[in-house]
């Protein structure tokens, strides 16, 4: 029987999230103390083709570091469901949600067999109030990413006519 | 309320009512036994004046003995019967009581619902349970007690007056003086001791109240003002029971302390006689001791007098404060129950509270047999007073209510219960199983059928209104989640065959969310004991006593050559826990998936600074067996911060094997290996279905499982079993182990059980989600509309377009009516309801 955590490397798996998370603006300047035990805390998960990680309306409290598959992003409207965005290996998604508890606008699915790191809200609210610098490093992380973000946006050309929906950063 | 006048209502009845009352016999019976101990009380009485005057005084040795006898004779015979009256009067008491208790009971339930607005269960528990056992009591002495102490008090007086008329007198004359002063004390502690059971009442009620209401004194932090409640009625209860103790206490000393009088009397005058020679000294002394005897005969008599007085203002005050009337007549309505088509007519219905409120104001509608008609309107407009009020739970004050014709006020409750069915918001689920809950309402109309599961047929139609409420995954869960009891060896055999195809048929598909058993292979969400155990010992119980300090285990452990492996890979889980958590062991969330607690945080940091100094070597062997028992509780897929050496996996996978072997002299219970043929006792059948461990991470698998589980179920034919298994899942203490979504759908389906042409509901869907409710709709849409009639208060106006018609209410007034496309068209008070409540809210 394969398993997820038999895995031929030595390295434990807590090494390899901590190497993980390390590369990510979020949290690689955190204190070492603290990087160590967020590594310890995460949770890997792993999902089937269309498995929900959270649904509209859900508040999922989880943020994910998508470490192989696919998961999609989906707009669920009364006619259709539509796809807004993806993800693959690497990415980091949910940043929002460690700070504060807010229902979900969109569905999350598993597009391929995925796997994933788990950061739990309930558990990251903990070592924030535990290190408290880390809570500024995290929240310029997170603000320089929607700078990004709507800096890309600015930039794109089918924006010809009002309402923009810019103006995020402004707020 | 009209055919049972002829019949005296059971408030109203005496208290030798409940004394004789098919207690007659017994009665009788006392009475023999009385007049018999009468006799043996004076024969030694006359005895000990014949062993003084007759035997010493002549010298009479033969007459001594013979007297002697008779007196021991009697005095025994006396003990005796005296025991056979307490067993008797005990026996007439307990019956009374449990009669009294039995009748009040049924009359209690029978109760107008207004009744029990203002009745705390509190009082009616201290009631029935407390306050009556006095009166119970006092039932088996109402007879036997005045006939014994009467007639021994008439013996005994005779007696004396036949030795000695003028002594007699003189004696005597202190008795009617106690009559005359003991009913004044006595009236006093009447007063307070009424007083008494009005206040234990109203504490009672206060308590019942406080207990009912605890969250939310808990948690607006009430304390202070409820214990103030409390205080208050306490001590003024303390106040009105010393009270009552002090006349109580003065009723007996007034009475010891006349009745102590007598023997002076007797010395004073009757020495006088006997020094005038008047009297002989045995007379007298035959007459002091009779005189004596007077004194425990009207002690008694007292005391009866006492508990007579406190039963009778118990009794009467109780039954007084059940003195309601029931509204309705529950006689069983004679000959076949007619079945009715389920046509609603209301005509100018008003009701009226006790009060003088007026909640429904000149109702009138008429609803055909099988339409359906959702009530929506304000709270406090007399929705549920409609329906209450149809359902016949409250006589209503004006108007008519028609069902097929036929006036509802006229209709025997019996045919009303047959024919209507009601489901409240906050339904009742009593203690018992699901299938007991299931068959409440059905029961109760066919009291033949039995409370249990009888037959396929019972249990074919039981899941077909499950599937129909949408409790079938519930009860199926129940099932699933039910520890097989040893005995069932059958089921048990079942289950692993299913267990087999499970693996066969999902095995491949749920690879990614369980780690199922496999002898051969290493199980990483166990932790390392586990993996040696892999089973379970004794019946049902857990494996986990097996750790470092079972010495059978440890020696088995040492055999293995395990202990030094696995001290050091406890020293190196020890170093990385006091690594990554020390100093926050006020985290208790931290420590979730830690193999150390946070308790012994801080030895972990003593035992790696000691080895950090003085090595391996320092470890004493309770730190061995610390570090032992770290280890033991390893499991890879949890504790990621050590990576399972392979070389170690594989020395486990050997020491489970001849664990196996060795099993019998390290534990001595049965044991049950992790292999694909045995039954786990001790855990659920879902867990020997899917035989693993969910895998950690992925917060639907217990969802994937179950599905794919029920998927199996229906394959192999298995689900009814389970289901009927999971019909018996205990719900607790009032329900309390089931949600309250699960609560309204059980109710529903207790009603549905009954198949009324009448169905009443007050918001019965209100704590279902979208997708429950959803299907109730749809069940009331495509199997109810012209089958049922449905009177429905509705609180969510996006379902109401599903009903023929729809009524808006109002202050107890009906304002609209129509079905729901008029009633919109008209644009009048249930678009402003729908379209002024769709607004968004912020």
């Amino acid at each position: 029987m394969s398993s997820s955590t038999e895995n031929n490397s030595q390295r434990p798996e807590m090494q390899e999230n901590l190497d993980l998370l390390q590369g990510l603006p979020h949290f690689a300047t955190f204190p070492p103390k603290a990087l160590k035990l967020l590594a310890f805390l995460t949770e890997r998960a792993t999902f089937s083709k269309g498995d929900v990680l959270f649904e509209k309306g859900d508040d999922s409290g989880r943020a994910y570091l998508l470490l192989s598959g696919q998961l999609d992003l989906m707009l669920n409207t009364r006619e259709e469901d539509q796809r807004i965005d993806h993800f693959t290996d690497g990415e980091f998604l949910g940043g929002f949600s460690l700070l504060t508890a807010m229902p979900a606008l969109f569905t999350l699915i598993a597009a391929q067999p995925s796997r994933v790191l788990c950061i739990d809200r309930q558990q990251f609210s903990k070592i924030l109030e535990q290190f408290p610098e880390t809570g500024k490093i995290f929240l310029q992380a997170l603000l320089k990413e929607l700078y990004q973000w709507e800096r890309r946006n600015c930039s794109r050309e089918e924006r010809l006519s009002p309402p923009y929906n810019l103006g995020a950063t402004a707020l | 309320m009209k055919k049972n006048q002829a019949a005296r209502p059971i408030t109203e009845k005496s208290l030798f009512h409940w004394a004789f009352r098919g207690n007659i016999k017994l009665q009788l019976i006392l009475l023999v036994v009385i007049i018999l101990i009468v006799f043996a009380r004076v024969l030694p009485l006359e005895m000990q004046k014949r062993i003084i005057n007759d035997a010493i005084a002549l010298k009479n040795l033969d007459g001594l003995l013979l007297y002697a006898a008779i007196y021991i004779v009697a005095l025994t015979a006396a003990s005796g019967l005296k025991l056979a009256i307490n067993y008797l009067q005990s026996l007439i008491g307990e019956r009374a009581m449990t009669a009294m208790r039995k009748d009040l009971y049924q009359h209690i339930l029978t109760l107008p619902l207004n009744f029990f607005r203002t009745t705390q269960p509190g009082m009616v528990v201290s009631s029935l349970m407390t306050e009556l056992s006095a009166a119970g009591t006092f039932a088996g002495m109402a007879f036997a007690v005045p006939v014994t102490n009467i007639l021994t008090l008439l013996a005994f007086t005779a007696y004396l007056l036949w030795l000695n008329m003028e002594l007699a007198l003189v004696t005597l004359v202190m008795y009617p003086i106690i009559v005359l002063v003991i009913p004044t004390l006595q009236k006093k502690a009447n007063q307070a001791n009424k007083k008494r059971v009005d206040i234990s009442r109203s504490a009672s009620s206060q308590i019942a109240e406080s207990i009912s209401g605890i969250h939310e004194i808990q948690v607006h932090g009430a304390y202070q003002q409820e214990s103030h409640k409390f205080d208050r009625l306490a001590e003024k209860l303390m106040k009105v029971r010393i009270r009552w103790s002090v006349f109580r206490f003065g009723i007996k000393t007034a009475n010891n302390y006349f009745t102590g009088l007598g023997p002076f009397i007797v010395f004073v005058y009757g020495g006088y006689l006997v020094v005038h020679g008047q009297l002989a000294l045995g007379a007298m002394v035959a007459f002091l001791s009779a005189q004596e005897k007077l004194f425990d005969p009207w002690k008694e008599l007292i005391d009866f007098y006492q508990s007579y007085q406190d039963a009778v203002v118990r009794y009467r005050r109780t039954m007084r404060s059940f003195a309601a009337t029931p509204e309705f007549s529950l006689e069983a309505p004679t000959g076949e129950i007619p079945e009715v088509s389920g046509k609603v007519t209301v005509k100018n219905l008003s009701y009226d509270t006790a009060d003088g409120l007026r909640l429904l104001n000149n109702v009138s509608f008429t609803l055909a047999a099988g339409e359906h008609l959702a009530v929506v309107g304000f709270s406090g407009s007399g929705k549920s007073t409609l329906i209450q009020c149809i359902g016949k739970m409250f006589p209503y004050s004006g108007g008519s209510i028609a069902i097929d014709d036929r006036e509802l006020a006229d209709l025997p409750k019996m045919e009303v219960i047959h024919s209507i069915g009601y489901v409240s918001q906050n339904p009742f689920i009593f203690t018992g199983s699901i299938a007991e809950n299931l068959l409440y309402a059905r029961q109760a109309i066919t009291p033949s059928s039995s409370p249990e599961l009888s037959g396929q047929e019972d249990l074919d139609r039981l899941i077909l209104v499950l599937q129909q409420v949408g409790l079938f995954v519930d009860v199926m869960r129940f099932g699933l989640d039910t520890v097989l009891a040893g005995e069932d060896q059958q089921t048990a055999n079942r289950i692993i065959r299913i267990r087999s195809r499970f693996q066969e048929n999902f095995g491949q598909q749920l690879a990614e969310y369980v780690e199922f058993y496999h002898w051969e292979s290493y199980h990483y969400t166990s932790n390392i004991a586990e993996n040696i155990i892999f089973g379970t010992c004794g019946n049902g119980r857990n494996s986990s006593q097996l750790g470092a300090e079972h010495p059978a285990f440890r020696s088995f452990l040492e055999r293995e050559r395990l202990i030094e492996p696995l001290v050091s890979l406890g020293e190196e889980l020890a170093r990385q826990a006091v690594d990554i958590l020390s100093g926050l062991e006020g985290v208790a969330s931290f420590f979730k998936n830690s193999p150390v607690s946070a308790e012994s945080l801080g030895e972990c940091e003593t035992i790696v600074s000691r080895l950090g100094k003085d090595g391996r070597d320092a470890l004493s062997r309770p730190d061995q067996d610390f570090l032992l028992s770290l280890a033991l509780r390893f499991t890879p897929a949890i504790h990621t911060m050590i990576r399972l050496d392979r070389a170690l996996t594989s020395r486990i996978l050997e020491a489970r094997q001849r664990f196996a072997k060795e099993v019998a002299s390290i534990v001595p219970e049965g044991f049950t290996a992790y292999c694909q043929t045995g039954y786990i006792h001790g855990q659920s059948i879902l867990n020997n279905i899917f035989f693993g461990r969910i895998k950690p991470g992925n917060p639907s698998a217990q969802e994937i499982i179950n599905r794919a589980v029920m998927h199996l179920l229906v394959e192999e034919d298995y689900l009814e079993k389970i289901a009927a298994i999971g019909m018996h899942f205990q719900v607790g203490n009032m329900g309390d182990r089931l949600s309250g979504g699960q609560r309204q759908k059980l109710a529903i389906a207790r009603v549905l059980l009954k198949q009324p042409k009448i169905i009443l509901m007050d918001e019965a869907t209100s704590a279902l989600d979208n997708k429950s409710q959803a299907r109730i709709q749809r069940l009331m849409t495509s199997r109810w509309k012209g089958r049922r009639t449905v009177i429905a208060v509705v609180h969510r106006l996006d379902i109401i377009d599903s009903f023929d018609k729809v009524a808006v209410m109002k202050a107890g007034k009906l304002l609209e009516y129509g079905t729901y496309q008029e009633l919109i068209a008209q644009q009048g008070i249930l678009h402003e309801l729908i379209y002024g409540k769709q607004q968004p809210t912020p």
